[in-house]
C-alpha cells in the first residue's frame, strides 16, 4: 500500500512538473520536433507502448515490433511460429496454474518469464478471450493480413488493465491503403495446408480490405502404441473486414469485423492406463470466435483528438466426445464467453510537449457454461489517465495510473513510470516501472465440481466455499477431514506484478544495431489451488488462495547486422532466473528437502539445486540469418532458436523442480526457407522446419518434427 | 546388517565416552537401545470399507485386527491414514507427528505434541493429481510414541501402488517402504 501511494505521489509530481513547466515554454516556444506518425522522416510508427501513435525509437519501455517483412522473410503461418522466434517469448504448451507438467490448453506465450496466463493478447488494441485453463492457445490465429505485432515487455495494466503482468502482444491488421489483391497458398508435411485470399478497395471516401484464411493440420502421432494423436488434427477458418469511412474532414469511422471457425478431431482409448480393455473415445471441439469492433475517430484540433470504441466478442467451445462402439456420450463440455466494451481515449497536446491521454471505459462479460450452475455476469469500470512529457529532444517521461473497479473482486489501481534519455542519435537509455494484475478468473471464483470420474475429487471457486460450507458437508459425511488450510478461505483478490526495466540501445553504426535491457518482475497474490479437506475416501477437496509470490528476473540482449545489401544477421539473447520466494526461503531456512536421484537418500537442498519455476528455460538463444538479391528476385534465411533445460514435473514429491529427471532436454531447432519473387506478381518459397528433427512428444507436443513445405503467392497491384 | 552393525559401534563409542566422563567403570558392555531397519507394510487403499493393518515395529510382523485392544503393535494404516496406539485406537499411550529434518537429522524426539491419528496425508505426502502419484515427502519424519513409551523416528520412502482395477485406474494396496530407528531405553535421544 505504501509502494503504491509512493508511486503515485511520484507520477503525480511528474504531471505536474509538466503542466508546470507548460507556462513558461508557451513563451520560450521550444522547437522540438514532433512525435507523431506525421514526420517527414518515414520511421515506424507503434502504438502499443502508449495508446498513442509514438515513434519506435521515442519507445521508453522494452518493445519488441515484428513487421509485415519479417512475417513474409520466415515463411510461418500460425501465431506461435511467428512469437518463438522472438527473444525472451517462450512458447510452452504448459499452463503455469493448471499443474506443473505439459497441459492440454494449448500454445501460450511467456513473456519475461511470466505465464501464459499473464500475457495479454489484443487484436488492434482490443483484448481476446477464450482462455482455457489460464491459457490462450496462439494456434487460433494466421499471421496472414497483418501488418504487425507489436510486443510490449513487462507489467502495463496501467494502459491495459487485468492479465497484461507480464506484458501485452497486440497483433495489428492490414488496413486498406490502395487497391489490390493478393493470394498464397501453402501446402506442406503433417497435411498442413495454408490458403490466403485478401483484397483492398478504394473508394472516394470509404475503403475495405478483406482477408480469408483456412489453415488445415492434419495432426501428428510420435507414438504408434497409443490409439490417437500426439496433437491433434485441427482445421481453423477466418474471415476479417477493415472498413474504413470518412465522415466529414475530422472524423473517420473505422469497423474490424472478425470470425474464426476452428475443428479439432479427438480420439483416444479411455483405459489407456488400465488393464481395462480398449476403449476407444471420439469426437471433435467446435470453437467459434467472433469480434466486432467500430470506431469513431474525431479530431477537434491540431491538440486534441478523441476516439469511441465499441467492442464485442464472442468465444464459444463446443465438446462433444462418445464412446465409439456405442456411441453413447462420453463427454461434453459447452463454454460461452462474451465480452462487450465502450470506451473514451482522448488525447490532449498540451504546451511545453505534453501529450495528456485520459480514457475510461465500461465492460460487462457474461460466462454460459455447463461448468458451472446458471448464468455468471461480471461488471467492470474503470479510468486511465497518462501524460508523456517531452521537456527537449533528448528526454520523454510518461506517468500513467489506472483503476479498475469490479463486481466481484477487489479493485485495483496501476501505475507506471517510463523515462528515455538520448544523449545523442546513437545512444538511447530507458527506464520503467510498470505495475500489473490478472483478475481472478471464472474457475477461481465460481467452480463448484465434484469430479465422479476421476475418483470423487471436488474444487470450489472461493465465492463458492466458506468454512461454514465445510463444516455443513461435514455433517453431511461428504468430507471427513477439514485442514487447516481451510481457515485461510476469503475472498479473492487479483494477482499483482511489479516490474523494472533498465535497457540501452546503441547504434554502432548505420549497419548495426545493439540492444540490452535488464528486469526485475515481482508477482504477489498469485492464485493457487490448495487442499482444505480430504474425502474419507482420501480424495481432496480444494479451493483458490492468493498465497504464492514468485520473481522473474534476467536480461535480454539483441543484435542485429546488416554485412552488406545482402546479408543481415540477428542474433538474441535472454537471461532468466525464476524463483518461488516461499521456496527460496524454505531452502535458506534449511526446511526444503530432496531425494537424491541415484541413491533415493534424502538431503538439504541448497539455492543452486532448485531449476526455479517449472516450464522456464535458463537460456534462450536465437540467431537468424537472412539473404536478399534483390535484381535476381532470390531471398533465403535460415534461423536458429535454442532453449535450454526447463523444469517440467516433480518426481521427488516435494513439488519443486531440483533434479535432471523432473527436466526436459533443451534443443535446438533449425529453420530454413528460399524463395523467388518470378516477376511483380509471383513468388515461390520453399522451406523446411525443424531441420534436425529434435522431438519430444512428452515435454514439447506441439513442435512438429521436420517437415517441408512449398509456398506460391500471387500479388495484384493496381495503381491509380 | 552393516547399518546395525554400525549403530553397535556408534553406540559403543558413545557408551564409553560418556562412562569415561563419568569416571565409573563397568565390565559388561550393555545391550545396544538404538537400531535401526527398514520394513515393507502392504495396506488397503479403500479407506472406506478396508480395515487397519497394524504392525509391530520390534517383531516386525503384522498383528491381526483381534489384536487392536493389545499392546502388541505400534502403528497401524489404512490407505493414507496413520494411527498410533492410543485412545481410541488402541491401549497404549502412543502418539504419532511430523517433524521436519532427514532421518539421521531427527537426533531427538520431540517432548510433546504427539496426536492419536492423522488422517491429513498432507503432512508428510504429496498427491499430483496431474500425473496421479502419490509419493513421500522428502524430509518428513513420522515420530512415534509407542504403546510402551519407547520413542521411533520413522522416515517413509515409497509408496508403490498395488495392482490397479477398473476405470479410472485405482488401487486395492498401497505398499509402503519405509526405515525407522526405535530407541528402546525409553529416552526421546536418538
Amino acid at each position: 500500500m505504501q509502494k503504491t501511494i509512493a508511486s503515485i505521489s511520484y507520477m503525480l509530481a511528474i504531471l505536474m512538473v509538466g503542466v508546470g513547466a507548460m507556462g513558461q515554454t508557451s513563451v520560450r516556444n521550444l522547437t522540438v520536433k514532433k512525435d507523431t506518425i506525421f514526420n517527414d522522416k518515414p520511421e515506424e510508427v507503434v502504438v502499443t507502448a502508449t495508446r498513442t501513435e509514438r515513434k519506435l525509437s521515442n519507445v521508453a519501455v522494452p518493445f519488441t515490433m515484428i513487421t509485415q517483412q519479417q512475417i513474409q522473410a520466415a515463411g510461418v503461418v500460425r501465431m506461435q511460429e511467428l512469437l518463438q522466434e522472438q527473444t525472451g517469448l517462450f512458447i510452452t504448451s504448459g499452463s503455469g496454474t493448471a499443474g506443473m507438467g505439459g497441459g492440454v490448453f494449448g500454445n501460450g506465450v511467456q513473456i519475461q518469464g511470466m505465464s501464459p496466463d499473464y500475457t495479454l493478447i489484443l487484436i488492434n488494441g482490443e483484448p481476446v478471450i477464450g482462455r482455457q485453463g489460464g491459457t490462450l492457445n496462439l494456434s487460433r490465429f494466421t499471421v496472414a493480413n497483418i501488418k504487425k505485432v507489436e510486443v510490449v515487455k513487462g507489467p502495463s495494466s496501467s494502459l491495459y488493465g487485468s492479465e497484461a503482468m507480464g506484458g501485452v502482444i497486440n497483433i495489428i491488421t492490414e488496413q486498406p491503403q490502395q487497391n489490390k489483391f493478393g493470394a498464397s497458398l501453402r501446402m506442406g508435411s503433417y497435411g498442413i495446408v495454408d490458403a490466403c485470399a485478401n483484397g483492398s478497395f478504394i473508394g472516394k471516401k470509404s475503403s475495405t480490405h478483406v482477408a480469408l484464411n483456412s489453415y488445415r493440420f492434419g495432426g501428428s502421432d510420435y507414438n504408434n502404441n497409443l490409439v490417437g494423436y500426439t496433437q491433434d488434427p485441427f482445421t481453423n477458418n477466418t474471415a476479417q473486414v477493415q472498413y474504413n469511412h470518412l465522415l466529414g474532414t475530422k472524423t473517420k469511422l473505422l469497423v474490424f469485423a472478425r470470425y474464426s471457425y476452428e475443428q479439432t478431431k479427438n480420439l483416444f482409448d479411455a483405459n489407456v492406463n488400465t488393464t481395462a480393455p480398449q476403449k476407444l473415445i471420439d469426437g471433435r471441439i467446435r470453437i467459434n470466435d467472433v469480434n466486432i469492433n467500430p470506431t469513431i475517430q474525431h479530431r477537434f484540433s491540431n491538440k486534441v483528438n478523441t476516439s469511441l470504441r465499441l467492442y464485442g466478442t464472442m468465444y464459444e467451445s463446443i465438446q462433444q466426445l462418445n464412446e465409439e462402439n456405442t456411441r453413447n456420450t462420453y463427454y461434453y463440455d459447452y463454454f460461452k464467453q462474451q465480452f462487450f466494451r465502450i470506451e473514451n481515449q482522448t488525447n490532449i497536446t498540451l504546451p511545453a510537449n505534453n501529450t495528456l491521454s485520459l480514457g475510461g471505459g465500461f465492460v460487462r462479460e457474461i460466462l454460459n457454461t455447463n461448468r458451472y450452475e446458471g448464468e455468471r455476469t461480471n461488471n467492470i469500470a474503470y479510468g486511465f489517465v497518462q501524460n508523456e512529457w517531452q521537456p527537449t529532444a533528448q528526454w520523454n517521461i510518461i506517468g500513467g495510473l489506472r483503476y479498475d473497479a469490479n463486481e466481484d473482486y477487489a479493485s485495483r489501481l496501476s501505475p507506471k513510470l517510463a523515462v528515455r534519455y538520448s544523449p545523442n542519435d546513437r545512444l538511447k537509455f530507458t527506464a520503467s516501472y510498470g505495475a500489473g494484475f490478472r483478475a481472478p478468473d471464472y474457475r477461481q471464483l465460481y467452480l463448484s465440481l465434484v469430479n465422479p470420474a476421476a475418483g470423487g475429487y471436488a474444487i470450489y471457486g472461493s465465492n463458492e466455499i466458506s468454512t461454514a460450507k465445510l463444516q455443513a458437508l461435514q455433517q453431511q459425511g461428504f468430507i471427513s477431514t477439514i485442514l487447516p488450510r481451510a481457515n485461510d478461505l476469503k475472498e479473492l483478490k487479483p494477482e499483482t506484478s511489479n516490474g523494472f526495466n533498465i535497457g540501452a540501445q546503441y547504434k554502432w553504426s548505420t549497419s548495426t544495431t545493439i540492444d540490452v535491457n535488464l528486469f526485475n518482475n515481482d508477482i504477489s497474490n498469485q492464485i493457487i489451488f490448495d487442499i482444505i479437506a480430504l474425502r474419507g475416501n482420501g480424495q481432496q477437496v480444494y479451493s483458490y488462495f492468493n498465497v504464492k509470490r514468485s520473481f522473474t528476473r534476467g536480461g535480454e540482449l539483441n543484435i542485429q547486422h546488416q554485412f552488406n545489401s545482402h546479408w543481415t544477421i540477428t542474433a538474441g539473447y535472454q537471461l532468466l532466473f525464476t524463483g518461488d520466494k516461499d521456496v527460496v526461503a524454505a531452502i535458506d531456512n534449511g526446511k526444503m528437502f530432496g531425494r537424491n536421484q541415484s541413491n533415493n537418500e534424502v538431503y538439504a537442498l541448497h539455492r543452486s539445486d532448485y531449476y526455479g519455476l517449472p516450464n522456464r528455460s535458463k537460456h534462450m538463444l536465437n540467431v537468424k540469418l537472412f539473404y536478399q538479391h534483390q535484381p535476381s528476385g532470390w531471398s533465403a534465411s535460415v534461423r536458429g532458436i535454442y532453449r535450454s533445460r526447463w523444469g517440467t514435473n516433480d518426481v521427488d514429491g516435494n513439488g519443486i523442480i531440483n533434479r535432471t529427471d523432473e527436466t526436459a532436454n533443451g534443443f535446438l531447432q533449425l529453420n530454413a526457407n528460399v524463395s523467388k519473387d518470378f516477376n511483380a506478381h509471383w513468388r515461390v518459397m520453399l522451406g523446411a522446419e525443424n531441420l534436425l528433427n529434435y522431438r519430444d512428444a512428452v515435454n514439447i507436443p506441439n513442435v512438429l518434427g521436420i517437415n517441408g513445405y512449398i509456398a506460391i503467392h500471387y500479388q495484384l497491384q493496381k495503381r491509380k | 546388517m552393516m547399518k546395525q552393525t554400525l549403530g553397535m559401534a556408534v553406540v559403543a563409542i558413545g557408551l564409553m565416552i560418556s562412562t569415561t566422563a563419568c569416571e565409573k567403570k563397568n565390565d559388561a558392555t550393555p545391550a545396544p537401545t538404538v537400531t535401526t531397519d527398514s520394513a515393507t507394510l502392504t495396506v488397503s487403499a479403500d479407506a472406506v470399507n478396508g480395515s487397519y493393518t497394524y504392525f509391530n515395529l520390534r517383531t516386525k510382523a503384522t498383528v491381526t485386527s483381534a489384536q487392536q485392544q493389545t499392546t502388541d503393535w505400534d502403528f497401524g494404516m489404512l490407505f493414507t491414514n496413520l494411527v498410533a496406539n492410543a485412545t481410541p485406537n488402541g491401549p497404549g499411550t502412543g502418539g504419532v507427528q511430523v517433524v521436519d529434518g532427514t532421518l539421521a537429522g531427527v537426533t531427538a524426539a520431540p517432548e510433546s505434541g504427539y496426536v492419536a491419528t492423522i488422517t491429513d496425508y498432507t503432512q508428510w505426502a504429496n498427491y499430483n493429481g496431474t500425473t496421479r502419484t502419490f509419493s513421500p515427502r522428502p524430509g518428513r519424519i513420522i515420530v512415534f510414541r509407542t504403546a510402551d513409551n519407547k520413542y521411533v523416528k520413522l522416515e517413509m520412502l515409497a509408496a508403490d501402488y498395488g495392482p490397479l482395477a477398473g476405470t479410472p485406474p485405482r488401487p486395492t494396496t498401497i505398499i509402503y517402504r519405509f526405515r525407522y530407528t526405535i530407541q528402546t531405553n525409553g529416552t526421546r535421544n536418538f
